[in-house]
């Protein structure tokens, strides 16, 4: 069974990037996103993304359900939200009293594409770039290695705790425990037999780990190698190319107020 | 004595804010090129001892030490953690932890990257030591949190080998692996061994395999060294090594309770056992009263024709299983065939995807798991996953609050729970602090005080002594005689000779057999094409005696059963 967020190998033209590449791509897409809120041009960026992960030979279809999961609160939320408090433009219709302006609404749309964006990337990154990957691009970035390596580290520790809450809310399941059941006070008084465990597992674990990590010689004075230590080629500096000429675009037309459907949020 | 590598004098050490030394007055020595194996019981300092041969105890832990130890000629005590970690390598019990690499090429390349080894000599490296511990080389891509768990253990072992350290400690390797891992994972040590380019250290609950591959034992006890020596040498004193509370295999036992001792050398083998018996002695039909289970009328546990997957991927397929009241059932099979997804059906942890389960006249898609909870109890494998609370009582008082009894009754089950547990003296602890096999006494306990009438009992024994085994399983034994049906999913077959009644053999998400022990037992084919092994006394007397109708599968069965050829029975030397 795959899990979700973790290393998917495939022999494609995305994975053969550099490592420094592939953490930039990650980078830019975020900055992007943020840089703009023009629904057009967020499309667009969202199109891209899904064609990166189309060239890079990922599970699409698993991708968008993950997608759908993680980010369905937030449209919804998004949705009902921001066209109602974003006073701009045209009043369209009316809810119980309250105005739903135009470009409130597009707004709305413009945030949802942001965030689908953003995690959409997360997901195919985390795919497509290795652990190891993720630690030297991160130190090519001029990230220091111990807070790159913790980085990388601690996004791979996710699925293990994840699996540690299943395992002990089956166990306390087992003991008659009944968590949606009662008044608030009580809900979270019975999530305090999920919280020890899981707190103490995972200190358990990062203890392990870092026992581990000490037995294989990460303290050493040498000065460290890495086998995903690689030349940039053509493709890369494409990519780099792509990639910091529309965060320079993007970021003048913030500037200049161009293409943005309003300047007064983000 | 080869080159000596290792050498303690008087070596003592205390952690930390405890009363007494965890390691106290030991004096050693290991030469290159040896394998020695330490075992003893929980708590005896096993591991403490192997982190102090890399330096972590005292560097990385505090507290205080005394005496010397000296590894590849570093003083533990001066040299620096990273100092040792070129010369010493070490793997712990949990594979999971110890990966770091999100392929087996990044995970193999960590250590070397961490020397500033070059990246081509790395790759060549990682080839090199794939091909040593048999990971075929398309694994090279594969990420290791998909492999099997001797698989991932193999590949921890080979990481910890891949800066080629002089001494490789393996604390406890194949604890946590199913038969099938434990086999891999003591080939690559007797490959190792076989090299003899390396000292290896492996501890060791479960001897019965290291004791073939192990040049020296080193035994101990409460932070004392018992005994050591030869492996022969120290598995000749039996009685000593029983009183310890060490895992003996079945044919030391034998050795020594059919008063061989004067005259042949101790047996590691069912091969050594059989060459020895094997003119002399001959086995009879185990006379009648050696399982006589009352046989229970009523049936507590059905499955109906029941299929369970995750998504398209199917896990069980058309399990049919009746298990009567009062029973003890073992159910046994490799990791990943299904045995823990088919007994989360029982409580509704899991509910069929087709079929239906009926416990106690109840179908399980009607309830929710915490009224099945009346009725069945499941104990996972890990006490960790579930004690939190600040004593033993209020933790054994959680559950029955949790089913809405009032406080008196909640009281007595308590109260019950101890006694029957044998935790009284504990119940103003923390449950916390307890010790390992105490602990999992503890979670026993938390059901028991549910007063259900199925216990469903994951892995209780897993890298537990022999003390606590005996306790574990008496606490069982008590509870089936108090009319409770007990399932329990283990490896450990000396367990399942000991306690159970029945055996139901899981293979790839159905039933592939099920029986009385010593009929399942007996049949060697198909429980080597389930990757189990029996019990050495069973695998002794069937190739003794292959026609024989009911086998043994105890010691104390086997001796009763064994006799002198042309004496007749005779060697019936109780052992307990």
């Amino acid at each position: 069974m795959t899990q979700i967020g973790s290393y998917i190998d495939r022999d494609s033209r995305v994975h053969a990037l550099h490592p420094f590449t592939k953490d930039l791509m990650f980078i830019a897409v975020f900055t992007l996103a943020l840089l703009t809120n023009n629904p057009y041009f967020l499309a667009g960026l969202f199109a891209a993304i899904v064609a990166v992960g189309v060239a890079a030979r990922l599970p699409i279809g698993q991708s968008m359900r993950t997608l759908k999961s993680v980010a369905a609160l937030i449209v919804v939320f998004s949705v009902a939200v921001w066209p109602f408090s974003l006073q701009e433009g045209q009043v369209l219709f009316q809810v119980a009293g309250l105005k739903a302006y135009s470009v409130g609404l597009v707004y709305s749309l413009s945030m949802s594409l942001r965030f689908c964006c953003i995690v959409l990337m997360s997901i195919y990154w985390m795919m497509f770039t290795s652990v190891s990957e993720i630690t030297h691009g991160l130190t090519c970035l001029g990230v220091p290695y111990k807070i790159a390596f913790s980085f990388s580290m601690s996004l791979s520790f996710v699925p293990l705790i994840l699996k540690d809450l299943s395992t002990i809310q089956d166990a306390q399941r087992s003991r008659a425990l009944e968590l949606d059941k009662g008044t608030l006070l009580e809900k979270i008084r019975k999530n305090v037999s999920i919280l020890i465990p899981l707190s103490s597992r995972a200190l358990g674990l990062i203890n392990q780990i870092s026992v581990s990590l000490e037995a294989r010689g990460f303290e050493t004075k040498r000065k460290r190698t890495s086998i995903s230590a690689s030349r940039l080629k053509a493709a890369d500096c494409a990519a780099i190319g792509l990639c910091v000429g529309l965060i320079v675009v993007l970021a003048v037309f913030r500037g200049l107020g161009v293409g943005l459907i309003t300047r007064s949020v983000l | 004595m080869r080159e000596v590598l290792i050498r303690a004098e008087h070596f003592q050490y205390q952690y930390p804010d405890t009363d007494r030394p965890a390691i106290d007055d030991v004096s050693f020595e290991i030469g290159k090129g040896e394998v020695v194996g330490i075992i003893g019981p929980n708590g005896a300092g096993k591991t403490t001892l192997c982190s102090a041969l890399k330096g972590i105890v005292p560097h990385k832990t505090g507290g205080a030490w005394g005496g010397s130890l000296e590894v590849c000629g570093l003083n533990v005590r001066s040299a620096t953690v990273a100092d040792l970690a070129e010369h010493v390598s070490m793997t712990f019990q949990n594979p999971e932890t110890q990966i770091i690499g999100t392929t087996v090429e990044e995970d193999l390349a960590f250590s070397a990257e961490n020397m500033g080894m070059p990246p081509d000599q790395i790759r060549a490296r990682v080839a090199e030591i794939m091909q040593k511990v048999r990971l075929p080389e398309e694994y090279k891509r594969r990420a290791p949190r998909n492999m099997s768990g001797g698989e991932k253990q193999r590949l921890a072992i080979a990481a910890s080998m891949i800066t080629s350290p002089e001494v490789i400690i393996l604390d406890e390797p194949t604890t946590e692996l199913d038969p099938v891992g434990k086999a891999d994972v003591l080939h690559i040590v007797k490959e190792l061994a076989r090299t003899g380019e390396n000292t290896v250290i492996v501890v060791e609950q479960d001897i019965e395999y290291l004791v073939t591959v192990a040049d020296r034992l080193i035994v101990m006890q409460q932070g004392r060294i018992l005994t050591q020596g030869k492996t022969r040498e120290v598995m000749r004193q039996v009685p000593l090594l029983q009183k310890a509370g060490i895992n003996l295999p079945d044919v030391a036992l034998l050795w020594e309770a059919m008063g061989f001792s004067g005259k042949s050398d101790v047996f590691l083998t069912v091969d050594e056992a059989m060459e020895a018996m094997r003119a002399d002695y001959c086995l009879r039909a185990a006379g009648p009263g050696e399982k006589t289970a009352p046989q229970p009328q009523t049936v507590c546990i059905e499955y109906q024709n029941v299929c369970f997957g995750y998504g398209e991927r199917e896990i069980l397929h058309h399990v049919s299983l009746q298990v009567p009241e009062g029973d003890f059932v073992a159910v046994l099979g490799k990791n990943g065939t299904g045995k823990t997804t088919m007994v989360k059906h029982l409580n509704g942890l899991l509910r069929p995807g087709t079929g239906d389960v009926v416990v106690c006249g109840e179908n399980t898609k009607e309830h929710s798991v915490a009224e099945l909870a009346r009725k069945v109890v499941y104990v996972f494998q890990n006490p960790d996953h579930q004690l939190f609370n600040q004593t033993v009582e209020e933790e054994i008082a959680f559950g029955p609050k949790n089913l809405g009894w009032s406080e008196e009754t909640v009281r007595q089950q308590v109260e019950r729970a101890l006694e029957q547990s044998g935790l009284t003296e504990y119940r103003q602890e923390s449950p916390l602090s307890l010790e390992r096999g105490l602990k999992q006494i503890l979670i026993l306990a938390c059901v028991i005080a549910m007063d259900a009438s199925i216990f469903v009992v994951d892995e209780p024994t897993t890298g537990l002594s022999q003390t606590y085994k005996k306790r574990i399983g008496d606490i069982l034994k008590g509870l089936q005689a108090s009319g409770k049906t007990i399932v329990l999913i283990t490896h450990d077959m000396q367990f399942v000779a000991e306690y159970a009644d029945h055996i139901v053999v899981v293979e790839n998400g159905s039933v592939a057999a099920q029986g009385t022990v010593a009929a399942i037992f007996r049949q060697l084919d198909l429980l080597k094409g389930a990757s189990l092994f029996p019990p050495q006394v069973t695998q002794l007397a069937v190739r003794m005696e292959p026609e024989l109708a009911s086998v043994p599968v105890k010691i104390g069965e086997f001796l009763s059963a064994v006799c002198k050829r042309g004496i007749g029975h005779d060697a019936n030397r109780q052992l307990y």
